[in-house]
């Protein structure tokens, strides 16, 4: 066996075992910094085409306006998908949001509307635990039961409301949550900068959000580890559910009406398109919400780039479609390799 | 000895051998997984193919199986140089891999799984003809030695035992002549094993080529005609399994470090105080257990599968129901659900690392304190977790272990099997655990990681926590247990200690002989 053993040595030296190519490297940087480049690119581009139009600072905040309450939105979901947990009911919850706090307030139930605020997200926490309980005790997966729920709550609220507009009646007070101005910063973007940097704390920074991580890893480790697994379902879905009552409440205040139907369903399906983008970038494969937050400002780029340029609303709804399939790809062609 | 891959053997009998590698190369980025392999196999033998984690096996049967291209080298069929392009390729070839858990779907039935690579018959062209299909199946189970299976039932519904050879039927369906069976005997009980192995011989006398690969070293010489050992990626030897025996089989796995082997990890220092306390342990399986664990022992649980062993762990974890008094140093403590255990003072290293030990795609850092968090937030009500404090004692501890990853940043799926138990331990040594309880640690890890371990276990102990371990693999409880329970039917049926505790002792009182 003298030769034999002799060749068998040889791969030690060729070098350590985990050093990584430089293919691997760049697949990995594309991967990571892909989605920001592409932002990048997006603006470098649209301020090119029409530097008097998209290029002002006038523009620059009115696309995180735009974008505002699709962020709050995201990022309230994001906290759903780290566990693993789609939220269907988001759609039918921002309606129910912004509805709720219009009648309350225009019917007088509620005076103050900081208290309808709160009372509304308070709600918007039940009904999202509720679909958690359903999700965690139940046994029934997030995808069915949220899209129960949030037929019910579409119903709930058509029924309410008589499928009428509240019009009037609704206080300034209530309305400067869309309308306001913080210095030039209008005031939607506040509240979206505030849910932003809350939820990031919470999933970085505390033992709740470090929890929500290993559950939506690995939730058979993390009950072994002794982690009350079920109740993570509660809150996960309890914020998604407030984010979306808030996000539904700043559209009516927005707007100045409280309208019964289709003010979620915009944003359905554009807050999972942000919150996929965001888990295939810097992370790859984890939702985190630095990640929803550039998947929000891409999302609101390109909207906002192509108005400006006169693109027709259609190609606007294929270019986004494009740009999630390539974050998507980017993300699980990294994950491939690495296996 | 005899020189490995003697030319002169093979040629004897026939013109050549059914299968042959020559001189792979399989290159990774920085790494070189394959080194100048040789291997054949002759129709009608069973091959052992054996090697530390690492070593290469798992490269070899992929490229077997067309699941990646070498970078050099050849592979010959019938002595005819073949291009092992695809799995489709492979399965063209005749060369077939059956994996641990037997590539079965577990929701269809055992036709429709068999006859998955073959396709099922139509009549008309549309028509599923099931009546053929079955009468095929059962033609193919005939011949694997399950001729009374209902070819009807979900593969779901059967036992370790007959999803391993119903895997081996899937084989026959595609025509294989080489069937590549990568340790399937990992799930199975001794008796199991044996018809395994009578079938393998059966269809061997058929012509079929059989590469075993497995880290029981034991069944190795119960079966294999030649054995073939593997180390950093090239070829040790080849053997007639005759002329080598176990302890010489480790020499050649573990190469220059021999003695780490044969090492044995069992207590230098008298126990000590009580630890754990179990008084009466009743549940489906178990019939009143009573068991002590006092610090500075490991007491091995021991038992057939399913005969209360697995279940005394897993009822102490809180993970299956039971009754019976638990006692933590001498407090009286509710195990219902595995968060009653943690606080109780239980540690849990699983059978399964990945899917019940670590989340995969966290760090080292986070995988190390998830069961800690609560030392290292700030309040009860923000909750914010102290980073610095939670980095330095991770740090700390797994210097300790000797941890060796690339920081504590990086994702635990990155690290090898053996720094990824150590991780796990040291989840709990950073929780302070007062029991720890060893689920099959050493499940598929090498010769070498698996002496770490136990030494880990050993060290456990001399620092006061109470270690219960059990395993599969008889040989474990010889070399790192102090003292040895036996079950048979959910009752202990006897104690071994010290010289007592041999691998034949430990088989039959689990067979339910009281007498040693």
């Amino acid at each position: 066996m003298s030769s034999s053993t002799a060749v068998a040595e040889s791969p030690r030296a060729t070098g350590p075992r985990r050093e990584t190519s430089t293919s691997d490297k760049l697949i990995d940087v594309v991967s990571r910094y892909g989605t920001i480049a592409s932002l990048v690119a997006c603006i470098a581009i649209f301020s090119l085409m029409k530097p008097d139009v998209f290029a002002t600072s006038q523009n620059f905040f009115n696309i995180l306006n735009q974008v505002s309450i699709l962020g709050i939105i995201a990022l309230g979901l994001t906290v759903a998908l780290v566990q693993g947990l789609f939220d269907l009911s988001l759609a039918g919850m921002a309606t129910l949001g912004g509805f709720l706090a219009c009648k309350w307030l225009s019917e007088g139930t509620i005076g103050s509307p900081v208290l309808a605020v709160v009372v509304v997200m308070a709600l918007a926490l039940v009904i999202g635990a509720f679909n958690g309980v359903v999700v965690a005790y139940g046994g029934v997966s997030a995808f069915i039961v949220t899209l129960a729920v949030g037929s019910i709550l579409t119903g709930v609220v058509l029924g309410v409301s008589d499928s009428q507009t509240i019009l009037s009646g609704i206080p300034d007070g209530f309305l400067v949550m869309g309308q306001g101005e913080i210095g030039p910063v209008p005031a939607p973007v506040v509240f979206l900068a505030v849910v932003a940097v809350v939820l990031y704390v919470f999933l970085e920074q505390t033992q709740l959000g470090r929890h929500m991580y290993a559950i939506g890893g690995n939730a058979e480790t993390a009950r072994l580890s002794g982690i009350p697994v079920r109740r993570y379902a509660l809150l996960a879905l309890g914020i998604s559910a407030a984010c979306a009552a808030l996000g539904g409440m700043i559209v009516a205040a927005n707007l100045g009406v409280g309208r019964p139907q289709g003010v979620g369903d915009t944003y359905l399906l554009d807050s999972f398109a942000a919150a996929f983008i965001g888990a295939s970038t810097l992370r790859p494969g984890r939702f985190h919400i630095l990640g929803t937050v550039i998947g929000v400002l891409l999302i609101g780029v390109i909207n906002n780039g192509l108005s400006i340029m006169g693109v027709e609303t259609f190609w606007q709804y294929a270019v986004r479609g494009i740009i999630l399939l390539l974050a998507v790809f980017a993300a699980s062609f990294l994950v491939m390799r690495r296996r | 000895m005899t020189t490995p891959n003697e030319p002169g053997r093979e040629a004897a009998s026939r013109p050549g051998p059914l299968l042959r590698v020559r001189d792979a190369v399989k290159d990774y980025p920085g790494t070189r997984a394959l080194d100048h392999m040789d291997f054949s196999l002759d129709a009608g033998e069973v091959h052992a193919l054996l090697g530390e984690n690492g070593a290469g096996k798992s490269t070899l049967i992929k490229a077997l199986a067309g699941a990646i291209q070498l970078t050099s080298g050849t592979v010959e069929i019938d002595g005819a140089q073949v291009d092992v392009r695809n799995p489709q390729r492979a399965q063209a070839l005749g060369v077939s891999v059956v994996h641990q858990h037997g590539n079965l779907v577990p929701e269809l039935s055992v036709t429709e799984n068999v006859l998955m690579v073959e396709g099922l018959g139509r009549r008309a062209g549309v028509l599923v003809d099931w009546r053929r299909a079955h009468g095929r199946t059962r033609e193919l189970l005939d011949r694997v030695g399950l001729p009374d299976l209902d070819p009807h039932r979900d593969v779901k519904s059967l036992g370790p035992h007959e999803q391993a050879m119903v895997a081996v039927a899937k084989a026959l369906a595609s025509n294989a002549r080489v069937i590549i069976l990568d340790e399937p005997t990992t799930s199975l009980q001794p008796g199991e094993v044996d018809t395994l192995f009578a079938q393998m011989r059966r269809l061997a006398q058929e012509g079929i080529g059989f590469v075993f690969v497995t880290h029981r070293l034991n069944e190795v010489f119960k079966v294999c005609d030649r054995i073939t050992v593997m180390r950093d990626g090239g070829l040790v030897g080849t053997w007639q399994a005759a002329d080598l025996d176990h302890d010489r089989l480790v020499d050649q796995l573990v190469g220059a470090e021999k003695a780490i082997a044969h090492e044995a990890f069992t207590a230098t220092a008298p126990p000590r105080e009580v630890v754990l306390e179990v008084r009466g342990l009743r549940g489906d399986v178990l019939r009143g257990v009573d068991l002590q664990a006092r610090a500075g022992e490991v007491v091995g649980v021991a038992s057939l599968p399913g005969e209360g062993a697995g279940e005394v762990v897993e009822s102490l974890y809180g993970i299956r129901r039971s009754q019976g008094e638990v006692l933590v140093e001498g407090t009286p403590r509710r195990v219902r659900n595995p968060q009653q255990a943690v606080a109780a003072g239980m540690a849990l290293v699983p059978r399964d690392r990945l899917a019940q030990g670590l989340v995969s795609e966290l760090s080292v850092r986070e995988n190390a304190t998830l069961a800690s968090t609560r030392s290292y937030r700030t309040d009860p009500v923000l909750r914010l977790m102290r980073r610095g404090r939670e980095r330095s004692e991770v740090a700390e501890v797994m210097a300790q272990l000797s941890l060796k990853s690339g920081g504590l940043e990086s994702e635990v799926r990155t690290l090898s099997g053996g720094n990824q138990q150590k991780v796990v331990i040291g989840r709990w040594l950073l929780r302070r655990a007062k029991v720890y309880l060893l689920d099959s640690p050493t499940a598929a890890v090498d010769v070498h990681t698996k002496a770490e371990i136990y030494g880990l276990a050993r060290s456990l102990a001399d620092n006061g926590a109470a270690v219960v371990f059990t395993s599969t693999e008889l040989e474990e409880f010889v070399r790192v247990c102090d003292r040895v329970l036996v079950l048979h039917d959910g009752e202990v049926v006897g104690e071994l200690a010290g010289d007592e505790i041999t691998v034949n002792s430990i088989m039959r009182l689990s067979f339910g002989r009281k007498s040693v």
